[in-house]
């Protein structure tokens, strides 16, 4: 009987619980689509290393899985607490009727059960359906091919996300139950008919709050924008203390400050509803600015996680093939006591002999005796790498160069007598050396003023493998150059096929465990700079889209559902409002620009919050490569409009419907 | 005298073919300009759906009302609105008032609707303020004021954009007795001074006897019919009380 009852109240209310509903199956399915990736696998061809690489991300979405269900369970305990606390009229009937607490509490065991059992297993049907085509994405990700394609179903998976929403749903049980225990009858019935005591802030202390939360947020802004991402001293720490801290009080402030902005109006405030809407947001954000202030913080968390996750991944990727011009390169490092210069080819030909691979080039880069901070100095602009001041600019020579590019099917230079010129391929150094030439073109070059050939700065990566290109070496003839120290000897090879390649890998990851006669300090392959980036990329993204996902929606079903519940209350204020002769129209506006405002302030504030993080972020980024900022708004941007806009057009037409029915029925 | 609202064999049926239930069973009155009128009628009689039909919050089944020569039965539903805003006031038992909005902005929300321009609001809002000596409550909210407070500021939203006619619904049904004759004294006020026209239904025979003439409904039908005429208000109330002795409930059959 208590079963029928519950099944019956989950039926009835089904418009209240529609969206809760909805996100519930989401997060089922998506947790199932990220926890099912082994099951996906069957389908790709992996290489070794790609299957190292599904290993590591499995790992890591497990681990993040866990913060998942934190955040779903946080959802799901809020929303069933706040479920609960809609119905003290109902709750109360049926103690008036008789039946015991623990009675009570076994209905709403059953409700969540069998709401709990058909999100699970919508969620599961459809998480089912989705990875199916995920998996398509994940082969494009990985860069494998897909061997075949038949159904996929992950028992892992599966047996996972059953337990987890299973124990996340007990939990929310228990809650309940507790809070039920608590509940006395008189409070259960005079719910509704107590009056609601509005907790009503002085304007003028809402002025004074407002003012005070600018304030907070200029200052984080201020501080975060000249400290950056990567330093964590205490300035980090203010600003995401004093940002946090002036969220919440803008939020405490805004309605109160925007009515008192309005009221100063009279014809904006005494025009049609706005009186009406301003007032209800005031008294309802009132209440609620602690959970904007955390949605609003959330949401920050969403865009940043979204588009830097997927700035990285496209940085990662767009520089891979730059990144790597040749398939092998080994670096050997000089200090000053260790002069000696043995060449890396000969060592290399001793012990692998010259058809271990198709065409080499050796580079030496000697030490130029000009430091970066003596180039800043020099051309008066101030470059932001403080780190790398005392670092000598290298040198290098001609003929070295010219055999390198003819590697790169890059013709040859040619440079005149007492001249040189510069290679040079990262993005910031190549603006500091135009603005550089621009106020001298000689430079004391190892102890001997040299002219510069050509303002063009040459494109030839000197090795594989550095991923921001190379910040400025200089060139000169053969002929002309001067004694100086050697810093940095660096052998490129290309290879004839993936077996030359391969066979030659395995025989230097011998000779590199080998540290006593090894000839070099650091060796990549092409192969495994690709690898990494793939890697990286795939990792990224998988997480960006995962954590960005559930952050979203749950942002999202908890101000959908604040709306939903406060619809019943609003539903005698719109009556009222048409009873005295509102149109229909006016009425649906006036609930939409609500539900609008509602949706956009925590969003709004996150954005304002995210162009000046990604802006921070961004400095991060590019030092990884260039990446395209718009591209990464614009795909972010969707992502949102699309699950956030979507949540607000449900939780618009669930409120229309429950305040203003469609029949225009306004019988008692 | 100009008819504010005929009312010609009006019909209200509920329940469909075989359970029907009919709450109004043709009822046709009159209501002149400047009226002051009563409906009485024991719980069930059809008196609040009789209300509900004249203020186009319902629909009829069958008959007319016509409200300043304007047939509402046939108005479309935005017509309706039009028709609620411009010519009808409203009063409700349990006040009806918004608990965000102050008492000002609650009767100035009845002319923001009408799309009245701000600087008259504020004008025509301490004009029906005075008139109900609510001035000094109309910064205060809902909840800030007493019982008598919220319903002389919900009859001053119904007469701030002077509407033909106001419709009260059992006005002093949540008010102690003291706040009941105070709104009342209201009523008589708007009544006599503003020349507004009034209806209201009550089952109370107190507050009926401040009425001009009372309409009694017995199950739907029109019942009796007395009017107040040059007497007391005290003689007015036995009339009343006679009437409802042999209307009341079954007490008629018992007789």
């Amino acid at each position: 009987m208590y079963f029928k009852l519950a099944r019956k109240n989950v039926r009835k209310s089904i418009k209240d619980f529609a969206i809760y509903f909805l996100t519930l199956v989401f997060g089922v399915c998506v947790f199932y689509m990220f926890n099912s990736l082994d099951a996906q696998q069957e389908l790709m061809a992996f290489t070794e290393s790609r299957h190292e690489t599904m290993v590591a991300l499995t790992q890591i979405l497990a681990y993040f899985s866990v913060f998942v269900s934190v955040v779903l369970g946080f959802l799901i305990v809020y929303a069933n607490g706040f479920l609960i606390r809609r119905r003290k009229q109902e709750l109360g009937m049926y103690m008036l009727l008789g039946m015991e607490k623990w009675k009570i509490a076994r209905v709403l065991i059953y409700e969540t059960l069998i709401i709990g059992v058909v999100a699970l297993g919508v969620g599961l049907g459809l998480g089912v359906l989705l990875s199916q085509l995920m998996s398509v994405f994940t082969a494009r990700l990985f860069e494998v091919n897909m061997t075949g394609f038949h159904f996929v179903f992950s028992l892992s998976g599966a047996a996972k996300a059953v337990m987890n929403f299973g124990l996340i749903f007990m939990i929310s049980v228990l809650f309940g139950t507790i809070s039920i225990s608590r509940y006395q009858l008189i409070d259960l019935f005079q719910a509704s008919k107590k009056n609601e005591e509005l907790k009503l802030r002085g304007m003028k202390v809402s002025v004074v709050i407002f003012i005070l939360s600018v304030l907070c947020l200029g200052s984080a802004y201020g501080l975060i924008l000249k400290n950056g991402l990567l330093n964590m001293g205490w300035m980090f720490t203010a600003s995401i203390l004093l940002g946090s801290v002036g969220t919440f009080l803008f939020f405490m402030s805004l309605s109160g400050f925007l009515l008192r902005t309005v009221q100063a109006n009279p014809k904006l405030y005494l025009k049609n509803l706005n009186m009406f809407v301003l007032r209800q947001i005031n008294s309802k954000i009132n209440t609620t600015y602690v959970s904007m202030t955390i949605v609003c913080l959330v949401l920050l968390l969403t865009i940043g996680t979204f588009s830097s996750g997927m700035g990285i991944s496209m940085a990662v990727s767009t520089d891979l093939a730059a990144a790597a011009p040749y398939d092998y390169s080994i670096t050997q490092f000089h200090s000053e006591n260790d002069p000696e210069e043995i060449s890396i080819l000969n060592q290399i030909n001793e012990r692998f002999g010259e058809e271990a691979y198709l065409e080499a080039a050796e580079i030496r880069e000697y030490d130029s005796g000009l430091t970066l901070r003596a180039l800043m100095e020099l051309s008066g602009e101030e470059l932001d790498y403080e780190e790398m001041a005392e670092i000598h600019a290298p040198m290098i020579k001609l003929s070295e160069l010219n055999a390198l590019r003819r590697m790169n099917d890059q013709p040859g230079i040619a440079l005149e007598e007492g001249k040189f010129f510069l290679v040079c391929t990262n993005g910031d150094f190549k603006s500091f050396f135009g603005n550089l030439f621009a106020v001298t073109q000689t430079l004391e070059l190892g102890g001997m003023s040299f002219e510069l050939q050509s303002e063009e700065l040459i494109q030839t990566e000197l090795e594989t493998g550095m991923r921001y290109g190379n910040m400025g070496v200089f060139v000169l003839r053969d002929e002309e150059f001067p004694e100086a120290a050697l810093a940095l000897q660096t052998l490129n090879l290309n290879f004839e096929n993936d077996e030359q390649a391969n066979a030659f890998r395995a025989g230097m990851s011998i000779w590199f465990a080998d540290a006593e006669t090894r000839p070099f300090h650091r060796a990549i392959a092409k192969e495994e700079l690709y690898e990494a980036g793939v890697s990286t990329r795939t990792i990224l993204s998988f997480l960006a889209i995962y954590l960005g996902f559930v952050f979203l929606i749950t942002c999202a079903a908890i101000l959908a559902l604040q709306q939903l519940s406060e619809a019943a209350d609003n539903r005698e204020r719109y009556e009222l409002l048409r009873k005295i002769g509102a149109e229909k129209k006016m009425v649906n506006q006036s609930i939409f620009f609500q539900i609008f405002l509602y949706f956009m302030m925590p969003l709004g504030l996150a954005i304002v919050h995210s162009i000046v993080g990604l802006k921070v972020a961004n400095d991060v980024i590019r030092l990884l490569g260039d990446m395209d900022i718009v591209g990464n708004l614009v795909i972010t941007a969707f992502f949102i409009l699309v699950i956030y806009g979507g949540y607000f057009l449900a939780t618009y037409l669930g409120v229309k419907a429950i305040v203003a029915p469609e029949s225009g029925g306004m019988k008692e | 005298m100009k008819k504010i609202l005929q009312v010609r064999k009006m019909e209200k049926t509920y329940g469909k073919r075989g359970n029907i239930t009919k709450a109004i069973d043709g009822i046709s009155f009159d209501v002149v300009k400047g009226e002051y009128i009563g409906i009485m009628g024991a719980s069930g009689s059809g008196k609040t759906t009789l209300l509900n039909c004249i203020s186009t919050i319902d629909t009829v089944t069958g008959g007319s009302i016509t409200i300043n020569d304007c047939d509402v039965t046939a108005l479309s539903a935005k017509k309706l609105s039009a028709f609620r805003r411009e010519q009808l006031g409203f009063i409700f038992q349990d006040f009806n008032l918004l608990d965000t909005l102050t008492a000002f902005e609650n009767i100035a929300l009845a002319l923001t609707i009408m799309k009245c321009p701000a600087v008259e609001i504020k004008k025509r809002v301490e004009e029906a303020a005075e008139r109900l000596e609510i001035q000094e409550v109309l910064g205060k909210y809902p909840y800030q004021m007493s019982g008598g407070e919220k319903q002389r500021v919900a009859a001053a939203r119904a007469i701030v954009t002077e509407p033909a006619m106001i419709l009260a619904d059992e006005p002093t049904g949540a008010l102690d007795s003291k706040s009941a004759k105070m709104m009342l004294k209201s009523f008589e006020k708007m009544n006599e001074e503003m020349n507004a026209t009034i209806l209201m239904v009550t089952h109370d025979a107190f507050t009926a006897s401040y009425c001009k003439r009372i309409l009694f409904i017995k199950d739907g039908q029109l019942f009796h019919e007395i009017d107040r005429g040059k007497e007391s208000r005290k003689d007015f109330f036995n009339e009343i009380i006679d009437v409802v002795s042999v209307l009341g409930g079954d007490n008629s059959d018992v007789l």
